[in-house]
């Protein structure tokens, strides 16, 4: 047999839980929750659940100058990528797109590089669709709901 | 000796029979219900450490941006940060008596 006393404790735990669930999902949760989930989930290079969390920090409460500094640097973490993939874009471009008669050029006209020019061509594509998506993510963090 | 046996033991099946309770009730409920009492203390720890992530985060975005520590940075380098992160510089600033 539980004791009720244990029920009733176990309930309060539930009841605890759920609202809590509840309030921190509509953003009535302290605004230091969420930002700390938004850096939380920029360590951990999820920059979706960042901008979510950056959002619900400020879709209850006025932005501070601690939700200023935090989406600046999830903007900041967006550009570092890009950047980073706009370098990898170049050098692809460099290599698929070699200037005329430079070693590069009679390298990619051998039959046997073919197969190797369309994986880079592919990789490059890749490349330009990972910045669209990250140039619509900071459009996304900027953006009022 | 057997006194401390004891206890420990004993420690040890509560220790136990709370974590089956617990992963039973979750499986159960779909709820981690134990963690809803420790969320509000969460959110306070929360505010109390953020500046400390903010920090972190600042720190990870020099480094990643000019590949090196950012007690390493030069002058220029900041300046280039700092031109491109106004407020997170100027905290940073603030908050490292820079």
């Amino acid at each position: 047999m539980i004791p009720v006393s244990f029920l009733t404790s176990m309930l309060a735990g539930l009841a605890a839980k759920v609202g809590i669930n509840q309030l921190t999902k509509h953003g009535y949760m302290p605004q230091s929750t969420y930002l700390k989930a938004a850096l939380k989930a920029l360590e951990k290079d999820d920059l979706d659940e960042a901008i979510r969390s950056y959002h619900l920090a400020v879709k209850k409460w006025p932005p501070s100058q601690r939700t200023e500094i935090a989406a600046e640097i999830i903007s900041m973490a967006i550009a570092v990528r890009v950047a980073k993939l706009q370098r990898r874009v170049d050098e692809l471009e460099r290599q698929i797109n070699p200037r005329r008669f430079s070693l590069q050029f009679w390298h990619n006209l051998l039959p046997k590089n073919k197969q190797r020019l369309e994986e880079l061509r592919q990789e490059q594509q890749g490349c330009q669709e990972a910045i669209s998506v990250l140039h619509r993510m900071k459009e996304k963090l900027h953006e009022k709901d | 000796m057997s006194k401390i046996i004891k206890t420990t033991a004993a420690g040890g099946a509560g220790f136990l029979a709370g974590l089956l309770l617990e992963r039973g009730l979750e499986s159960l409920t779909g709820l981690d219900f134990v963690d809803g009492l420790f969320a509000v203390s969460g959110s306070i720890l929360a505010a109390l450490s953020v500046n400390r992530d903010l920090v972190q985060a600042a720190a990870r975005n020099i480094e990643q941006m000019f590949g090196k520590d950012p007690l390493e940075i030069t002058e220029s380098e900041w300046r280039q940060f700092k031109e491109l992160n106004p407020k997170t510089a100027e905290w940073l600033e603030k908050a490292l008596k820079i």
